[in-house]
């Protein structure tokens, strides 16, 4: 188990880093700290989806001088799930940050028991 | 790759996009009229007033180390990211990463001269005219099978030599396409965070 996991390196620093973002995600009371934890797992998909897409010794799917055998090419689909990925990870921290803005400016603070606070003294 | 047999894929991104950025700038622009319309109490106001002329005294204003360096490396990263656009097909790059290096480049063009330039040439009707006309254009060249009922995997148009510019069909259009709706995307993204308006 231990030589697998030195050779599956990427893999493993991929889980830590998703961990890591996880917990980020659920033990933070600031909201920005939540999209920043968000963000370092999204980070870490990726690192695993390309860890995983790349095969030693192949090289990348382009074109020159002549198309050679299969086994020469790597599969481009992992890089393409991970733009994918990039793209919507791009817009939905826009989107979450301008929410976030949006909180601040009604409430005044990014802490959210003191939103939860706050909307209970309102009545909501 | 993920032009040719991906291409819908692609066209799903892009308008996650475009929604998000609509999404930004209704909810950033709605606030800005709610809270003029709605009379705060005054000290709030004042508050945020003097956060607001806090934030802005950390801004580059007319800065000249900023703006020479600007003057050369502006148009060199536009040069360098309409390039990876338009061999998006022959080497690494694409729509994406050129409109993301197009778009960093007039964040710096921004940041060096300031609003009053590059409203001149970029205000939120470029940006849905733009945007508009990728999208769509994207969406006629890939959906135009759907209305002849052909297949829509061949192409008409012819192949060219591989390794040449015009050697892939429709792949360098998508390319310009995507380039242009991510362009708009960065840049309306930082001018909304940074300013809450056009």
């Amino acid at each position: 188990m231990g030589s697998n996991l030195i050779v599956n390196y990427g893999e493993a620093v991929a889980m830590i880093l998703f961990v890591i973002g996880f917990a980020n995600l659920l033990l933070q009371n600031n909201l920005i700290k939540k999209i920043i934890g968000l963000n370092i797992m999204d980070s870490a998909v990726y690192l695993f989806l390309a860890e995983k897409g790349y095969i030693v010794g192949r090289t990348v799917p382009i074109v020159v001088n002549g198309v050679q055998s299969v086994e020469a090419y790597i599969n481009p689909i992992p890089a393409g799930l991970v733009l994918t990925g990039i793209v919507v990870s791009v817009s939905v921290s826009a989107l979450m940050l301008s929410l976030t803005i949006r909180l601040y400016r009604r409430y005044h603070t990014l802490n959210l028991d003191e939103i939860a606070a706050l909307l209970q003294k309102e009545g909501l | 790759m993920i032009l040719d047999y991906r291409a819908f894929d692609t066209f799903g991104e892009s308008n996650v996009l475009f929604v998000a950025t609509i999404t930004v700038l209704v909810l950033l622009h709605f606030n800005k009229k709610q809270s003029k319309a709605v009379s705060e109490t005054q000290e709030i106001s004042k508050r945020q007033a003097k956060e607001a002329a806090l934030d802005r005294s950390f801004e580059p204003k007319n800065d000249p180390i900023l703006q020479c360096v600007a003057k050369f490396l502006v148009p060199l990263i536009l040069i360098f990211g309409i390039y990876v656009v338009l061999n998006g097909h022959l080497s690494p790059g694409g729509g994406f990463s050129g409109g993301a290096i197009m778009g960093a480049g007039l964040i710096l063009y921004l940041n060096a001269f300031g609003f009053e330039k590059t409203e001149r040439f970029f205000t939120e009707k470029t940006y849905k005219w733009i945007s508009f006309a990728a999208l769509t254009t994207y969406c006629l060249c890939k959906t135009y099978s759907f209305y002849c009922g052909a297949n829509h995997l061949e192409s008409h148009i012819p192949l060219g030599i591989p390794g040449h510019i015009l050697s892939s069909g429709l792949i360098l259009i998508l390319n310009i396409c995507v380039g242009c709706v991510v362009t708009c995307t960065m840049y309306t993204f930082y001018v909304m965070f940074r300013k809450g308006d056009f």
